[in-house]
């Protein structure tokens, strides 16, 4: 049996290494950042959706499940305050998870997950007035 | 995804696949896709140091690829046309990441210990490419993953061919330096397994 051989890390401490063996090492380390299959397909559905957005193709169904539950999320978010905190949180969580899938993951609901978070740290009136301006923004709306 | 030393007519399927794509065919846009997204992703992450950003930067750079494809003129592979967009949607998202803070990109927490040598070594270089700056990064991935040669990368990055092959020499430089660390300090106690991959850089660091 053949020994196993060690990869030589100091072909790096070479003045002058050799490219094929940069090559190898630099191959071998980056190819631990392959993405899985699962956000292969999260980033293509996110892809697919955005490109048929930009044709005008979104489903009004999932705009429409989009709108309701970023506008339950903000309204939670302004009244949070003076609601049951915990409750409140639980219930925002939720709907910022169907926000999430509304979208098909990716990244505006991960955009739009961070500022609703930051809304959500807002006293009422910020909220309220952040749930309006987002509402009144929205196409559905000026349509 | 075609690599140094292919005949012309090698980069033609990818071509074609573009073609079709800025004729609006879904199908070769999937296989464009399949292609180049781990690719993209890779160098995203590389750069970036952040899952979730790079999912971003995939995205970002194929709805470009989508919006685009009827403009690219033929003249450069579209690996070369295709990165060049990456590289501008990844200083993009550098921009607007900016005061956000630090973001780490977790290694295999815990394998470094009882892992055999190659495995140990592999996360010795990933660690020490993190290390860098992302200028350096980003030049190691195209020149020595990608296997671009110098005048292409060069091109993708936007810099002339001297700035690459400086970056290069002191990628290697500080690679070899921070491997060096790396083995003294496993001679004295284990190193971290997180390792800060700056986020917010200046537009420069990936210019």
């Amino acid at each position: 049996m053949l020994p196993i051989r060690r990869p030589q890390r100091k072909v790096f401490l070479r003045d002058r290494p050799r490219p094929a063996a940069m090559r190898r090492y630099v191959r071998e380390a980056i190819d631990q950042l392959e993405p899985d299959e699962a956000t292969l397909d999260r980033m293509w559905q996110a892809v697919v959706t955005q490109v048929e957005a930009a044709r005008g193709n979104v489903p009004r169904r999932r705009a429409s499940l989009h709108t309701g539950s970023i506008l339950a999320a903000l309204t939670i978010a302004a009244l949070r305050p003076v609601l049951f905190p915990i409750v409140a949180l639980r219930t925002l969580v939720g709907h910022l998870r169907s926000a999430r899938q509304a979208l098909s993951g990716g990244k505006p609901a991960a955009r739009l997950e961070q500022w609703l978070v930051h809304a959500a740290t807002q006293p009422v009136i910020g909220g309220v007035r952040l749930a309006m301006a987002w509402a009144a923004g929205h196409p559905r709306r000026q349509a | 995804m075609p690599a140094r030393g292919h005949p012309a007519d090698h980069y033609q399927p990818e071509k074609d696949l573009l073609a079709a794509t800025s004729r609006g065919d879904h199908t070769a846009f999937g296989q464009l896709y399949d292609l180049y997204a781990a690719h993209i992703y890779r160098y995203a992450l590389l750069s970036l140091g952040d899952r979730q950003l790079a999912e971003d930067a995939v995205q970002d750079t194929m709805l470009a690829v989508w919006r685009s494809a009827a403009s690219y003129s033929g003249a450069a592979p579209v690996s070369t046309w295709i990165f060049g967009i990456t590289h501008h949607v990844v200083a993009a998202i550098m921009r607007r990441a900016k005061g956000t803070g630090p973001a780490g990109l977790m290694t295999d927490p815990g394998s470094q210990d009882d892992a055999p040598a190659p495995e140990a070594t592999r996360m010795d270089v990933l660690a020490a490419l993190l290390t860098l700056p992302v200028r350096y990064r980003q030049a190691i991935f195209l020149v020595y993953y990608l296997d671009l040669d110098q005048e292409t990368a060069a091109r993708v990055l936007g810099v002339p061919t001297g700035t690459l092959k400086s970056r290069l020499h002191n990628a290697r430089q500080r690679l070899a330096s921070v491997l060096s660390s790396y083995r003294t300090a496993a001679a004295t106690g284990p190193r971290p397994h997180t390792i800060a991959a700056p986020l917010g850089r200046s537009p420069k660091e990936v210019g």
